[in-house]
């Protein structure tokens, strides 16, 4: 098993070259000017030509390519061509903003979903399961940011319980991140926990299903020991996958969700930094959440071999 | 269905009026108590505070709060001084000298003295938008005593005091810039305002904090002259790019003002015992402008027959949506208040379409149904893709071949400024100190309406230094564009804020209405 | 409960090789389901109601009429009209058009590739090595950079929209087809097979890929609403299929701030995107259990 690890803590190396050779084409592929953006809409074109020298964006692609090799290499993500900050400062910053949100919307959807997922699957056809199901299907037919727009109505404008955006750092006090993290966490995890409700009820019936199963209760074990110890187990394996993908949607696709409750997220700062033009902001923001991901991913593979014993790594 | 466009004249004199109302009390503020907190929720804001590196206006509002310029504009768009004491131009109109005033520190607690003018000023001369115009007339900036700085002029003008009106010219302490170039942002702004930036963080607002050393002017406040009360202890900004959060933050009383909401929001917020309508009337043009070098745009037999061919007012009712949000007003400089608000050489019936004349100036053109381009960026659906759709259907059933290409506002500013990508795009223009600011108006901007007469006509402008002479040119100058329309109006759009109730004298003027250091905030 | 979950033993002493145990063609099993039975028709008003459109509620949608705006459900309009005046039956019909393309083409072509590519990497662990490591990259490229620079690069069209979700949406599906194989290779009846020299073709359609459909079908039925509604949110931050098309995703986008004034622009195009999804999804389980071998086995 550490060898397995080990191993697949080498190959994450590839894997992140993937995105950011990418994201370094596509960026300077596609049209558009960050010594535009910068400039704004009054400029002239000498005064963006000008700046593009400045930027060294007149460079050929090649060279570009190369200098930005190199300072991938040696760690130097270099420098927001807007907040002129360094984007190994920058990133961290939002990224804590989203990993937090995406946490507590994944605790909150694994939660919901093992539950009810493992009831509805248990109670199959009964009138609990198919309000489960109806219930999940309708979660996974809403777009996220009309969640959010009717959370915001029910929780912060009608009932006023909470606030209606804004952002405060945990620094500022547990409670007080809580409250300003609650709806957006919300928001978003529905839709996960019923994607994932739907995984773990599907695979359950799977694995309720098999032989061994049948085989445990024939053998007289008590139910919750065939549920909890074999079944549950054993049907969580999709739904790790799930969660996996969930977390990885999570960190680059929250942005309807950070606009809406302005919240300084990465996928905010990621959409912006897109539109912008802002090359070094774009790059460490893809590098960041291909290395959380890489490592998200690994995890994921480690408790595959933990939880599934079928699955042999060798 | 039509709407005669006097009702709708009407109804925005009476929210002017309801504006107003607001707006006197706060001269009645004038006996209120100091304190509180102002919240603002604002839609957008920029990576940095400092003005002089973008020329997005939007990106201003941090330093039009805690910043000041040697001049002001007030509600009728003159410039007044504001950290001049006086101003002066030498007899044949070559040379400005102003004094400044006494007393002031910036928020450093350095004197200001006149290097941080020249400082500030050579800056601002080598950036972008109207930093160019500035250094197109300005030869020379020098400061003989700390108390003087002299403009020499390339040639008499009379519109540098208008140009130091405008947020990027504002004076930051020379220490503070450090040798800062126009395009590399200062990290701090260091100004002369009523309130300091206490923190400034990106993607998330602004808090100020009320600068006590802080020496204000005895003229009556307009607009952003006159003195300045800054009456609440701290103004927070607060970003919130989605417009029903912004309605929704001032009804719950989360924010005492809501910036920038659709009209449609009017009802909520007028219902609402607790919040206020703010109408901004004349606040912007919205226009489409033309490629007038290359393609089938550059024949102004075309641009006739778009111009008589298209209806407006569905055009601005598809894009406003409130039909008393809107005029019909042809005038180049939207705001009535302003002396270059003009109506010379608009046609006979501007308001409504002519297909007989629209037909004859097609039959005279060139235009054989190639396909137009026409450019919106995704940003700004409202103003540009509502206003663009509308018209492009009237003039496809004219008989135009016309694409609309939408975009990312990045690839936008990049393609139409491209002679061979584009035909046309959308715009919108506000009011302008001075003409010659107008970026319409400028040969190398997008459109490149370089005719000769209209550069000869924007030279003499440039160079007259008589009001009453220079209107005279303008008026020549919106003569030609109504006879050539390197660009189309369609009317002039009101704008929406909202307040909580308690707040005092927030501004519906077009021509600023960020000045919250005159706004009293809601006792809470 | 136990009753429940707990059924009498049917096949204990059968092994892995009576696994398919089919009475009655798929359709008709399927046609003796009476939520897949209402699925269907679901689905072939929307779909009917979309291809032809143009015959049922005319065609332009998108043609802008101010003079119009905001009238409530009436004969004339049915659904009313949203703030351009807009005919909302039109728009929620020809909407349907560009929204069930995206789904179907996106899930058509992000699940064959999935499919394919996941046996692969399943069965042999070489190619796994070297795709699972490309589709970690994949999956840790964020959808929204994907979406916004193709948007950049080609514009806002349904065709950005559905090759940039067709690249997001392989990596994920793949994942969990690789996942499904991984432990259906382990499986006696597979070693069985390779054992008396099955050709690998064969255990892959056989025995494989019929042991893996139900995720696949599951997974289909993710895809499908997720693409549908990746393009909806797409088309939140401006990203979508652009305004010179409808979608209903695009039609919820722009009516959200018209709730409270004129709730039917929301509720209809909201009403038809639930529809289609809870339709699918619906489907989708149907066909799960009359796909699935082992719980048909146990009906």
């Amino acid at each position: 098993m550490l060898r397995y690890i080990g191993k697949r803590f080498l190959l994450i190396l590839p894997t992140i070259f993937v995105p950011l050779i990418m994201v370094f084409l596509l960026l300077r592929l596609s049209p558009g000017d960050p010594a535009g953006m910068i400039l704004g809409d009054q400029a002239t074109a000498e005064q963006i030509a000008a700046l593009r020298a400045e930027l060294g964006l007149n460079e050929p692609l090649g060279v570009q390519f190369v200098i930005w090799l190199k300072n991938i290499v040696t760690l130097d993500l270099g420098n927001s061509l807007f907040f002129r900050d360094p984007v190994v400062e920058i990133i961290p910053r939002y990224a804590g903003v989203t990993v937090g949100l995406a946490t507590i919307a994944l605790v909150l959807a694994i939660l919901i979903a093992v539950i009810a997922g493992s009831f509805s699957a248990l109670k199959r056809n009964s009138i609990v399961d198919r309000s489960i199901v109806t219930t999940t299907v309708l979660g996974i037919s809403v777009p996220e940011f009309w969640f959010a727009l009717i959370l915001v109505f029910v929780f912060a404008v009608t009932l006023r319980w909470l606030p209606v955006a804004g952002y405060t750092p945990p620094s500022a006090g547990i409670i007080a991140w809580g409250t300003s993290i609650a709806l957006p966490a919300l928001a978003l995890g529905i839709r996960q926990s019923a994607l994932m409700t739907r995984m773990m009820r599907s695979s359950m019936l799977d694995v309720l299903g098999e032989p061994y199963i049948t085989t445990a209760r024939a053998q007289g074990l008590p139910e919750h020991v065939v549920i909890g110890r074999y079944a549950m187990k054993t049907a969580a394996i999709p739904v790790v996958t799930v969660v996996g993908l969930s977390a990885g949607y999570m960190l680059g696709g929250t942005v309807a969700i950070e606009i809406i409750f302005a919240l300084p997220g990465l996928g905010r700062l990621l959409v912006e930094a897109v539109a912008r033009r802002d090359f070094p902001v774009v790059e460490g923001g893809v590098l960041a959440i291909s290395l959380i991901l890489a490592a998200l991913n690994l995890i994921i593979d480690i408790i595959y071999a933990i939880i599934d014993p079928r699955i042999r790594y060798k | 269905m039509r709407i005669p466009s006097n009702s709708k004249g009407a109804y925005l004199r009476e929210a002017c009026a309801t504006a107003l109302v607001i707006g006197m009390s706060a001269t009645f503020a004038a006996a209120a108590e100091r304190g509180g907190t102002l919240t603002v929720a604002i839609p957008q804001m920029g990576a940095s505070p400092d003005p002089v590196v973008t020329t997005f206006g939007t990106n201003w509002m941090t330093a039009a709060v805690a910043c000041e310029g040697l001049f002001a504009i007030d509600e009728s768009w003159s410039p007044q001084p504001m950290l001049a004491e006086r101003f002066s131009y030498n007899d044949d109109g070559t040379r400005l000298t102003v004094t400044l005033r006494d007393g002031i520190t910036f928020h450093s607690g350095a004197p200001l003295a006149a290097s941080d003018v020249v400082a500030s000023l050579e800056r601002f001369k080598s950036s972008a938008g109207i930093g160019a115009s500035f250094a197109g007339v300005v030869e020379s900036i020098s400061a003989p005593d700390d108390k003087t700085v002299v403009f020499d002029l390339a040639a008499a003008s009379p519109i540098v005091p208008g140009i130091l009106t405008v947020t990027p010219s504002v004076i930051l302490s020379e220490a503070s810039l450090n040798g800062a170039n126009a395009t590399t942002p200062v990290e701090a702004l260091d100004c002369t305002g009523p309130y300091k930036v206490a923190e400034f963080s990106p993607d998330q607002g602004v808090t100020f904090e009320r600068f006590d050393s802080y020496v204000s002017r005895s003229e009556p406040s307009s607009a952003e002259a006159g003195a300045k009360h800054a009456w609440a202890d701290t103004i927070e900004f607060r970003l919130q790019p989605e417009a029903s959060i912004r309605r929704d933050s001032l009804l719950t009383g989360e924010v005492d003002i809501a910036m920038e909401l659709p009209t449609d929001f009017y009802d909520a917020v007028e219902l609402s015992p607790e919040t206020q309508p703010v109408v901004i009337a004349n606040q912007q043009s919205l226009t489409v402008v033309f490629n007038t070098q290359k393609g089938p745009a550059a024949d102004e037999n075309l641009r006739r027959a778009i111009y008589y061919a298209l209806d407006k007012d569905p055009i601005m009712l598809a894009s406003v949506g409130n039909p008393e949000f809107y005029t019909l007003d042809p005038s180049w400089v939207p705001d009535p208040a302003s002396i270059w608000h003009s109506t010379a050489g608009v046609p006979d019936n501007h308001q409504s379409p002519n297909l007989e004349l629209a037909k004859e100036y097609l039959a005279k053109s060139n235009y054989n149904g190639e396909e137009l381009r026409w450019l919106t960026a995704t940003e700004q659906h409202q103003k540009h893709y509502l206003t663009a759709i509308t018209a492009v259907q009237q003039l496809r059933d004219f008989g135009l071949n016309i694409q609309i290409q939408e975009m990312p506002i990045a690839t936008y500013i990049q393609q139409r400024a491209d002679v061979d990508a584009m035909d046309m795009f959308s715009s919108f223009l506000p009011t302008y100190v001075d003409p010659t600011s107008i970026a319409y108006l400028n040969a190398s901007y997008p459109g490149f309406w370089t005719d000769q007469q209209k550069l000869d006509l924007m030279d003499e402008l440039a160079r007259t230094i008589d009001t009453d002479e220079r209107v005279a040119i303008f008026n020549r100058l919106h003569e030609l564009a109504y006879a050539q329309f390197p660009f189309i109006k369609y009317g002039t759009e009101a704008k929406l804020y909202a307040v909580r109730v308690g707040v005092e004298g927030a501004s519906a003027s077009p021509v600023s209405n960020i000045d919250f250091y005159n706004v009293v905030p809601p006792s809470k | 409960m136990q009753d429940r979950t707990n059924p009498p033993n049917p096949g204990l002493d059968g092994d892995d090789k009576e696994i398919v145990v089919v009475t009655k063609p798929v359709w008709q099993r399927l046609l003796a389901n009476p939520t897949a039975v209402i699925s269907v028709l679901c689905l072939m008003v929307l779909v009917l109601g979309s291809v032809f459109a143009n015959a049922v509620a005319g065609s332009d949608p998108l043609r802008i009429n101010p003079s119009i705006r905001f009238k409530p459900p009436s004969f004339e309009f049915p659904f009313g009209t949203d703030n351009l005046g807009r005919d909302m039956f039109k728009i929620v019909l020809h909407g349907g058009k560009t929204s069930l393309l995206v789904g179907a083409v996106v899930t058509i072509i992000s699940m064959t590739v999935a499919t394919v590519l996941g046996l692969l990497a399943g069965y042999y662990r070489r190619v796994d090595m070297f795709l699972m490591r490309f589709v970690d990259g994949l999956m840790s490229f964020p959808a929204i950079v994907l979406a916004t620079a193709m948007t950049g690069y080609l514009g806002p069209s349904v065709g950005t929209v559905v090759t940039s979700l067709s690249i997001v949406l392989i990596a994920p599906s793949l994942r969990v087809v690789r996942g499904q194989v991984l432990v259906v290779r382990e499986l006696q009846m597979i070693e069985a097979a390779r054992a008396v020299g099955v050709p690998t073709m064969r255990i892959f359609t056989k025995y494989i890929l019929p042991a893996v459909s139900s995720p696949i079908l599951v997974q289909a039925s993710f895809i499908f609403s997720a693409a549908i509604l990746s393009e909806a949110a797409l088309s939140f931050i401006g990203l979508g299929i652009g305004s010179e098309d409808i979608s209903w995703g695009n039609a919820l986008t722009e009516s959200r701030n018209y709730v409270s004034r004129a709730p039917w622009i929301v509720m209809f195009p909201g009403l038809a995107l639930m529809l289609a999804i809870l339709a699918l999804n619906l489907l989708g389980d149907a066909l799960r259990d009359v796909l699935d071998p082992k719980l048909a086995r146990r009906r």
